[in-house]
C-alpha cells in the first residue's frame, strides 16, 4: 500500500502536486468547519478532510476528469457525502442511545448546542444531512447529490426532517419555545 | 387539487419553477388547508434554522477585521504587558516550533502535513546548553541568517480585543474557560497566520561539515517552502476590569490568561523526506548523547511537540489522566533560557500547556505550580 502510493506520487507531474496543495491550503478549512458543522467530532471531522482531499485526488487522476469550475463546491459537496456515509455506518454499528450524549456531539460553553445535537440524533441520517446541509446553504440539488436522492425529493425530505427535528428539539426543551 | 408537504417546502426554499410558484401562492390563497400547511411548515423550518444557525462556526475571521479598526482608536491590546506579550510569545513558538502528525491517507502521500497529537518535554542542562554553545564558537563565525529566510505572508497583525461571540464564531472549537474566576476576562483574537521559510543548503552543509557531520542535507531542499499555519489563537486574559476600559494595568501585575488555539500545521514541501531531515538534525555532532538519546526515543516525532525542560524548568504532569506539560522558569534558570532561546524578558510564569483533542490549550500565570494546574483543571471541566 505504501508502495503503491509512493508510485503513484512519483507519477504526478511536479505542476499537479503544486495545484493540489494550492487547493488545499485554499480549501482545506472551509471542508473541515463543514465537516465539524455536519458532525459535531473534530477528530471525525479531520479524518473526513482527508478523505475528501483524498477523492479530489482520485477525481483528478481519473480519466473522466473534467474541469472543476467550483473546487470548493465540489469538496464539500464531496465531504458531506462522506459525512452522510460516516452516520449511515455509524447508525449500523451503535444504537441510537449510545450516539447521543456520546463520543458524536463535542462538549462545548455554547448554550443550546447540545440540545440542537440531540435533536439531530432523532433523525436518521439522510433527513440529519439533507436538513444540515439545506441550512448551510446548499441548494436541493447539491442537498440531491451530497445524499443520493433526485432533487425532486428534497423537498419531502425536508418536509420531513423539519417537522421531525422540531418535535425532538421542542420536546427537549419544554418552555423554551415561546410558540406554543 | 392540493400540494404535498414536499411540494411546499421547496415552495417556501424557492426550488420550483416561476409558473409552479405561481400556481402554489395562486392555490394557496383559496385553500385554506394548504394555506395551513404552508404555515405550519414555514414554523417547521424557522425552528430549524434558529437551532442549527447555533451549529455553525459562520463569521469568518475576516470580518473582525473592521470591528478591530473600530477599536484602534482606544487600543486595549497594546496595553499588554510585555511579560503577557511574552508568555504569549513562548507559547506560540513552542507550540510552533515541533507541530507534527501525518495524517493516515491519500491526502498524506501527496503533501506532507503535520499536527501536535502529544506533548512532552526533552530535559537538557545547562551544562548540556553550554557544550553546544561551545561547539557552535568553535566552528567559528555563525551566521544565521545565512541559512535560510523566513518570512510572513501579507502584514503581520496584532492581537484584537473582541467578544466571547466574536471569538467563539471566529474558532471552530468550544472557547474553554477556568471556573471561579472573579469577572470576566478581557479576550484577544490573534487571526490566523502562515510563516514561510526556506533553507540555505549550501551554506548549511558547509557548516554541518565544519562541525564535522557526516550528513547533509539533500539538494533537493534548497530554496523549498516551508510552510507553517498558526490557527487563530483566543486569548482570555484576567485581572484587568472587563473590556479593559478603566485604569491603567501598566503598574499592575499581570494576571492570568488561557490561550486556545487549533494546533499549527506544517507543510513540508513537495520532494523533501522528513525522515531524512530528522535523521541529519540527530546526528548533528554537537548535539549531547543524553538529549540525542532522548530524541531518538521519540518515536511518534511526527504528533509530538517537544517542550525543552532546562534544569527541570518544564516537567511532564498528568491532571484527571490528561498529560500535561508544566513550564515554570526558575530563576536559576532563567538566564541560560534567554540565552539559549532569545525569546527575551521572562517572569516568574507559570504555563501549563496540553492537547485537547486538536486543540492546543495553556493556562499560565505569575501563579505557583499547585494554582496553574488547578486553573488547568477548572478549564477542563
Amino acid at each position: 500500500m505504501q508502495r503503491r502510493s509512493a508510485i503513484l506520487r512519483d507519477a504526478i507531474s511536479p505542476e499537479d502536486r503544486a495545484a493540489f496543495e494550492r487547493l488545499y491550503r485554499d480549501h482545506a478549512p472551509a471542508v473541515r468547519r463543514h465537516l465539524t458543522y455536519l458532525t459535531g467530532d473534530r477528530a471525525i471531522s479531520e479524518d473526513l478532510t482527508q478523505e475528501t482531499f483524498g477523492r479530489l485526488y482520485e477525481h483528478a487522476r481519473s480519466d473522466e476528469a473534467a474541469e472543476l469550475r467550483d473546487p470548493r463546491a465540489w469538496l464539500l459537496t464531496v465531504a458531506s457525502n462522506l459525512a452522510y456515509n460516516h452516520f449511515r455506518a455509524e447508525s449500523r454499528r451503535s444504537s441510537r442511545e449510545a450516539s447521543v450524549g456520546g463520543a458524536a456531539v463535542e462538549p462545548t460553553d455554547i448554550d443550546n448546542v447540545l440540545d440542537v445535537r440531540k435533536a439531530l440524533d432523532e433523525l436518521n441520517a439522510r433527513d440529519r444531512v439533507a436538513l444540515m446541509l439545506r441550512h448551510s446553504g446548499f441548494s436541493y440539488a447539491e442537498v440531491a447529490e451530497a445524499v443520493g436522492v433526485s432533487p425532486s425529493s428534497v423537498g419531502t425530505i425536508l418536509a420531513r426532517a423539519q417537522r421531525r427535528f422540531r418535535e425532538a428539539y421542542e420536546g427537549a426543551r419544554p418552555g423554551a419555545d415561546e410558540k406554543e | 387539487m392540493c400540494y404535498e408537504d414536499g411540494r411546499l417546502t421547496a415552495y417556501l426554499d424557492g426550488e420550483v419553477a416561476p409558473e409552479e410558484r405561481a400556481e402554489i401562492a395562486a392555490h394557496a390563497e383559496t385553500c385554506p388547508d394548504c394555506a395551513a400547511n404552508v404555515a405550519r411548515l414555514e414554523e417547521d423550518r424557522a425552528v430549524a434554522a434558529e437551532a442549527l444557525v447555533k451549529l455553525q462556526p459562520t463569521a469568518e475571521v475576516v470580518s473582525l477585521d473592521a470591528r478591530r479598526d473600530e477599536r484602534r482608536a482606544s487600543p486595549p491590546a497594546r496595553r499588554w504587558g510585555r511579560a503577557q506579550i511574552a508568555a504569549v510569545a513562548v507559547a506560540a513558538l513552542v507550540i510552533a516550533s515541533f507541530a507534527i502528525a501525518p495524517i493516515r491517507n491519500a491526502a498524506a502521500n501527496l503533501l506532507q502535513v503535520f499536527r501536535v497529537q502529544k506533548i512532552q518535554t526533552v530535559s537538557i542542562s545547562q551544562a548540556d546548553l553550554q557544550s553546544i554553545g561551545a561547539a557552535l564558537e568553535k566552528g567559528g563565525h555563525v551566521d544565521l541568517q545565512a541559512f535560510g529566510e523566513a518570512w510572513i505572508d501579507g502584514a503581520a497583525s496584532e492581537p484584537a480585543q473582541v467578544t466571547l461571540a466574536e471569538a467563539q464564531a471566529a474558532v471552530d472549537f468550544p472557547i474553554k474557560l477556568p471556573k471561579n474566576q472573579s469577572g470576566d476576562p478581557a479576550l484577544y483574537l490573534q487571526k490566523a497566520q502562515t510563516y514561510r521559510f526556506k533553507l540555505h543548503v549550501a551554506a548549511i552543509n558547509d557548516a554541518l561539515k565544519t562541525y564535522g557531520s557526516d550528513r547533509t542535507l539533500p539538494a533537493a531542499l534548497d530554496e523549498k517552502v516551508f510552510e507553517v499555519s498558526v490557527p487563530a489563537i483566543v486569548l482570555a486574559r484576567y485581572g484587568t476590569p472587563a473590556g479593559g476600559t478603566a485604569g491603567g494595568p501598566q503598574g499592575q501585575p499581570d494576571g492570568i490568561y488561557v490561550g486556545q488555539a487549533h494546533s499549527p500545521e506544517l507543510v513540508v514541501p513537495d520532494g523533501v523526506d522528513a525522515a531524512s531531515l530528522r535523521d541529519v538534525l540527530l546526528n548533528l555532532p554537537f548535539l549531547p548523547q543524553n538529549v540525542r538519546d532522548q530524541l531518538a526515543a521519540v518515536t511518534d516525532w511526527q504528533s509530538t511537540l517537544l517542550i525543552p525542560n532546562v534544569d527541570g524548568t518544564a516537567h511532564d504532569v498528568s491532571i484527571d489522566g490528561v498529560k500535561a506539560v508544566v513550564i515554570s522558569p526558575k530563576s536559576a534558570a532563567r538566564d541560560a533560557r534567554k540565552k539559549a532561546t532569545m525569546l527575551g524578558p521572562i517572569t516568574d510564569t507559570t504555563t501549563v500547556i496540553w492537547n485537547d483533542n486538536g486543540v492546543v490549550r495553556a493556562v499560565g500565570g505569575p501563579i505557583d505550580e499547585g494554582t496553574a494546574i488547578a486553573l488547568a483543571k477548572s478549564t477542563m471541566e
